[in-house]
């Protein structure tokens, strides 16, 4: 059975898609199978895996919206042990669609559960929402990894997604554990910063990680070249926090 | 850094919602001390120390009665710092916490924290009342040391480097915030900064110029040393003061004795945003969503095993159901349109189990009304020719021919309207939706059917003026199959008598108002 982490923050821009991004090449490089599956109709996922979410045919609202449609035909292998189920421009479509659909909460379990996808990680990028596309990743999901920028509206958002939590643990997925809180876009000289990060181990203790994602050019330019920060810049602060989170994340199974 | 835009000791309140921490299900839930629900029993935050009944004193305080008493600002003398100090001096252990979305307890001077702000190591030292601590606050520690992998780093360490060599304490690497600069605000004025000016004032932060290069030095950049954060927290907002609030620096007498306008600054106010979602978390509690979200289930199981409705209606059920279990699933925004479709459902089942009722109640007792209306006429029709001549006159008009033609035409249309309502009545009863609130349409079918063929009869008179005559004949079926249809189809004959009447009657109106709908 994979581990199922989905990626979450009510928030935009606060590094979702770039933490699955390198976590999933961070955990490829150590040798496991990962599944990167792309939620967010931005589709930023796919884009910096170098697809073209405009003209793709089978994606993640191929399997979100029709019920026989398999999820390992959709698949691409995008790097060696790193497979993808692309995104859409469609998914800003799916919301409304999905809401006449039944059990629509559940229909991405369902389809991985169908699938069986031979991975050891399964890493979910969701929207910058709360809306049936995240709550299909949180019940989906076993773990759920919080990405909050260190800032003060990121931590606001937070707020939001533990509400969404309390919902899904009680009326859809009571397994729903925290993986953890990483700090992004840490930028070290500032007090702010420094501030926020207290506050979120204040807060969640030891479920935040003891390394932060540093606010750094490198973290920008990476999707531009279509490479993850870990081949982009291999040496950069972000890349090593990367590996240094696929190291914790891989050594806790 | 000002304790006004520090978020030290409230990422509990900013960030854990009303019920606490979901992955911690066994603590209690932290009281929110502004923002959010309070916790149970307890007033929101701030209510507790509002005196209830108002004196004359208060109330004139807070609605001046003079241009002058509106604006004038809030002065910190001694006496009254001095009382401030002593009424809430657990307040001023209490930094960064700035309830400024309502207005202060008026038998209290404005609050002026006079204290240099603590560092972090002091703060979490200093012992606090408890009560007026946020609850963070109170078990503040300093946090561990951000692992930074510097370029530096990177350069000396191998991959194989465990993490913790790379830990140090945090009070080595985080500067205490009371080194952080102090300097009062910006003193604008009222004068209003221009940003596009090409002159500066001299007091004003100097915009770069459009094109400037990206690499100019970031000293040329920087604004005046004196514009700084504030160092004290800013005063309330008074009564109606708008969207600014007005602060005062009282480490600065110049800006003491300028009250009247100069030496104030223009803060922003903590605007209250958040108080929609206050609403909606006292308005729509957990309590509430839960109560809606079992309702779902069991009317999701009640129409699943609902025997009254159509395979369509349950359908429908069904679809709604998982449309309002959807809605609620967004957010506690959609709960009235999610209750909407469950009240919808629900309605729709109870409907459905009494027109179930009302189907072998009503609907039975009404076949059998129309049955012996049907027998009763079919007798009327076959013993009419013996009854006919008891009507007639014997002059030209009552003829026995045409007494008889009136009687079987009049008997055709209720026969014609008790078989309309036979054939209704069988259909609900087979599909179980009678509803009871037409049983006047069922009961007076039969005499309204009777009325029509009365009204074929003298229409056709009037069609055919040789009405004697055509009762010789076969055009005499004619009016009995007329007189059938009209009481069969007695709603669409109505319809076709009011739109004849209207015609006759007010046809030009009819005509304009036709005009006007089209």
């Amino acid at each position: 059975m994979p581990r199922q982490i989905a990626v979450a923050n009510q928030k935009g821009g606060v590094g979702k898609t770039t933490t699955v991004v390198n976590l999933g090449v961070a955990l490829a490089e150590l040798g496991a199978q990962v599944l990167l599956v792309d939620l967010d109709p931005q589709a930023a996922l796919t884009a910096t895996c170098n697809l073209d979410p405009y003209h793709l045919s089978r994606t993640s609202y191929t399997v979100l919206s029709r019920d026989n449609t398999s999820l390992v035909a959709c698949l691409r292998t995008v790097w060696p042990n790193l497979h993808l189920l692309p995104g859409s421009v469609d998914l800003a479509a799916a919301e409304l669609m999905m809401a006449n659909i039944p059990n629509a909460a559940f229909k991405l379990r369902e389809a991985l559960n169908r699938a069986r996808v031979p991975v050891d990680y399964v890493l979910f990028d969701t929207p910058p929402n709360l809306g049936l596309l995240t709550v299909n990743a949180l019940v989906a999901a076993g773990e759920l990894l919080i990405p909050v920028q260190c800032q003060y509206l990121s931590m606001r958002s937070v707020r939001a997604l533990l509400e969404t939590v309390w919902l899904v643990h009680k009326k859809m997925n009571p397994q729903l554990d925290l993986l953890g809180v990483l700090a992004t876009m840490y930028r070290e000289h500032s007090d702010h910063s420094r501030e926020v990060l207290a506050e979120l181990r204040s807060v969640f203790e030891d479920k935040v990680f003891d390394f932060v994602i540093p606010d750094e050019d490198a973290v920008a330019q990476a999707p531009v070249a279509k490479k993850s920060v870990l081949t982009y810049d291999p040496n950069s602060a972000s890349a090593k926090a990367y590996r240094q989170l696929a190291e914790v994340i891989h050594h806790e199974r | 850094m000002s304790d006004e835009s520090s978020v030290a000791g409230k990422g509990a309140e900013i960030m854990l919602p009303p019920q606490g921490n979901p992955f911690k299900k066994d603590e209690p839930p932290k009281a929110s001390k502004s923002v959010g629900t309070p916790a149970e029993g307890v007033p929101p935050a701030g209510l507790e120390e509002e005196p209830m009944d108002l004196t004359p004193e208060d109330i004139a305080a807070r609605f001046p009665s003079t241009q002058d008493e509106r604006n004038a600002v809030p002065v910190a003398s001694g006496d009254a710092a001095a009382s401030v100090e002593t009424a809430t001096s657990g307040d001023v252990a209490t930094p960064g916490v700035v309830d400024s979305a309502r207005p202060p307890v008026l038998n209290k001077a404005p609050r002026f924290d006079l204290e240099p702000t603590p560092s972090l190591e002091t703060f979490a030292a200093t012992p606090m009342d408890a009560a007026a601590s946020p609850p963070m606050a109170a078990t503040f520690e300093a946090p561990a040391e951000p692992i930074m992998v510097t370029e530096s780093m990177a350069a000396s360490e191998t991959a194989a480097t465990p993490v913790d060599s790379m830990a140090a304490p945090i009070s080595e690497s985080i500067p205490p915030i009371e080194s952080a600069p102090t300097a009062s605000a910006p003193t604008v004025g009222f004068q209003p900064y221009n940003p596009f000016a090409s002159a500066p004032d001299a007091g004003a932060p100097s915009a770069p110029a459009l094109g400037a290069p990206a690499s100019e030095p970031a000293a040329t950049r920087e604004i005046s040393p004196t514009v700084a954060p504030v160092s004290t927290p800013p005063a309330p907002p008074r009564q109606g003061s708008g969207s600014t609030a007005v602060s005062v620096d009282v480490d600065r007498p110049d800006e003491i004795d300028r009250l009247t306008g100069r030496g104030v600054t223009l803060d922003f106010v903590k605007t209250p945003v958040t108080e929609d979602e206050f609403i909606l978390q006292m308005l729509i509690t957990d309590e509430r969503v839960d109560e809606l979200w079992d309702r779902i289930e069991k009317a999701e199981k009640m129409a699943i095993n609902d025997e009254n409705t159509s395979p369509k209606q349950r359908s429908e059920n069904l679809e709604s159901l998982k449309i309002a279990r959807n809605l609620l699933l967004g957010g506690k925004r959609n709960y009235e349109d999610a209750t909407r479709y469950v009240v919808e459902v629900e309605s729709n089942l109870i409907y459905g189990s009494r027109v179930h009722r009302w189907s072998y109640s009503h609907g039975i007792l009404l076949l059998v009304y129309e049955l012996v209306w049907l027998v009763l006429l079919v007798l009327g029709i076959v013993s009419g020719p013996n009854f006919a001549p008891n009507f007639a006159t014997g002059g030209e008009l009552l003829t026995r021919e045409f007494v008889l033609t009136i009687m079987i035409t009049m008997l055709s249309g209720g026969l014609g309207g008790v078989m309309k309502s036979i054939y209704s009545l069988t259909t609900h009863i087979i599909k179980r939706d009678f509803d009871r609130q037409h049983n006047l349409w069922y009961i007076t079918g039969p005499i309204v059917g009777l009325g029509m063929g009365f009204f074929v009869v003298l229409v056709l008179s009037i069609g055919v003026p040789t009405i004697g005559g055509a009762a010789e004949g076969r055009t005499v079926y004619v009016f009995y199959v007329l007189a059938f249809l009209v009481g069969f189809q007695q709603n669409v004959a109505l319809r076709l008598v009011e739109r004849a009447i209207k015609l006759f009657f007010s046809g030009g109106e009819e005509k304009e108002s036709e005009e006007k709908s089209s």
